[in-house]
């Protein structure tokens, strides 16, 4: 379902840099509180990290707790994983001063060395926020059925420009009163890109998602394509 | 420079938008809170005071220094590097000095002006943030007194925000507190000014023993908001 980009309404933005240096595909992961964010970059790096060289940047407050539920779970080595934080600003640090997210980034890509895929997981915000092209290269935005069916409806930066929307957590939505077809219709309308419906915890439930990333990642490795977007 | 130039110049660099990370530092306030409760107005402003009498005119001083010594070429920016440490007794404070400097040399030279920091890159692998906004400044032709000024105007904007934010702090009132200490911010600049152009050793350092242990115990915050 991929759609060819028009560069030429907005061509005087500023391009991440080439791709041609070997960086890694920067994607991004947004969406409302609780949609799922951490549970996808989980089952994500599970599903990738036998295939790709994978990092995370997490702007989700990060505490012990959550350093040792990595370390238990073996999601990914603690080396591959970074934490930033924001100030109260999730909004600010993925889109308007990516400044340190970036130095976060860029530095964990220069540790590993061989990182191919650098995943940042935003702080958790509402739906107008959205990340900077500065900061990643493609990016995903997760809601879920118990936020409210109406939400893709309302829809919102992340919601109509996102590559990947992902419509989280099916499997509640009995017992939510939440309309998946409506959810998926009404997103279709607001968007131009995929829609994915699942639950990522569930067996097997991350691998639409998995597959989009290993195409994307794939794309990016071959095709020279360095616009953002290549929806 | 045209007339209003340069006064648009420090505008545009005073302005917290600027991408050079700062929104993501409370300057001390997050682990002041964890420790004494600094949380409302009287105790946000005594804070703000704090800082600025000690850290933030150390900090005034060297900046006036750096451009005062920049007047006749570039200055040693070794030297700089190890007067800055000198005066910053806090491991974990100038390890976010440095992350700062990092912040403004991407900012520099995103913003077409790497030349601005180009001997000093070339002397200091990770240059603190006072010497690289003070070469960005003197790049820009301003004097001591706007980039001294500019610093302090950031400094009394990062705690005042940090306030609303960790403790919903009115933003009338934190805007209130900043301004109140404009006069005092003026004069520790007009002293920064005075005193930049002597020696070294004859430069005051203030020290703030209370925000310099702070900026490590802030480290041990479980679920930081804030990185420094």
């Amino acid at each position: 379902m991929n759609h060819s980009h028009d560069h030429s309404h907005h061509d005087n933005h500023e391009h991440p840099a080439p791709r041609g240096d070997g960086r890694p595909l920067r994607l991004g992961i947004g969406g409302p509180v609780g949609s799922g964010k951490t549970s996808l970059v989980a089952e994500l790096c599970t599903a990738l990290r036998n295939e790709l060289s994978v990092a995370v940047v997490t702007n989700d407050i990060f505490t012990s707790e959550d350093a040792e539920a990595l370390r238990r779970e073996n999601v990914l080595p603690a080396e591959r994983i970074a934490a930033v934080e924001t100030g109260c600003c999730p909004h600010t640090a993925i889109r308007d001063d990516i400044a340190a997210n970036l130095d976060a980034v860029e530095a964990i890509e220069r540790r590993i060395g061989d990182v191919e895929l650098t995943l940042v997981e935003s702080g958790g915000d509402n739906l107008t926020a959205l990340f900077s092209q500065g900061l990643v290269d493609r990016q995903i935005f997760v809601l879920d059925t118990a936020g409210g069916d109406d939400v893709p409806r309302k829809g919102g930066p992340g919601v109509a420009l996102a590559d990947l929307l992902v419509i989280n957590k099916v499997d509640l939505a009995p017992h939510v009163g939440a309309d998946v077809e409506r959810m998926i219709s009404d997103a279709t309308e607001r968007r131009d890109g995929p829609v994915v419906a699942t639950s990522v915890r569930s067996p097997g439930g991350i691998e639409p998602i998995a597959n989009w990333v290993r195409r994307e990642v794939l794309d990016w490795t071959l095709s020279g394509d360095s616009s953002p977007g290549g929806r | 420079m045209l007339p209003s130039q340069q006064l648009l110049i420090v505008l545009a660099l005073a302005d917290g938008r600027l991408p050079v990370g700062g929104h993501a530092h409370s300057s001390g306030l997050e682990i002041s809170q964890h420790l004494d409760g600094t949380r409302d107005a009287g105790q946000v402003r005594q804070f703000l005071t704090g800082r600025l009498t000690t850290t933030g005119a150390t900090e005034a001083n060297l900046i006036a220094a750096i451009i005062l010594r920049s007047a006749d070429g570039e200055p040693d920016w070794g030297e700089i590097d190890r007067e800055i440490d000198a005066r910053t007794p806090s491991a974990a404070q100038r390890a976010t000095s440095r992350m700062l400097g990092r912040h403004w040399v991407r900012a520099a030279d995103r913003l077409g002006m790497s030349e601005a920091t180009r001997s000093l890159r070339d002397t200091v692998e990770a240059p603190h943030q006072a010497a690289v906004f003070a070469a960005l400044a003197h790049h820009l032709e301003l004097d001591a007194h706007s980039a001294v000024s500019i610093h302090l105007h950031h400094l009394c904007a990062m705690i005042t925000s940090a306030a609303t934010r960790l403790s919903g702090l009115d933003p009338y009132v934190a805007q209130r507190i900043h301004l109140d200490l404009l006069e005092r911010c003026a004069v520790i600049a007009n002293r920064a000014v005075a005193v930049g152009g002597e020696a070294w050793e004859a430069i005051p350092a203030v020290a703030g023993p209370a925000a310099e242990i702070g900026a490590s115990l802030h480290l041990d915050i479980d679920g930081r908001l804030f990185q420094s």
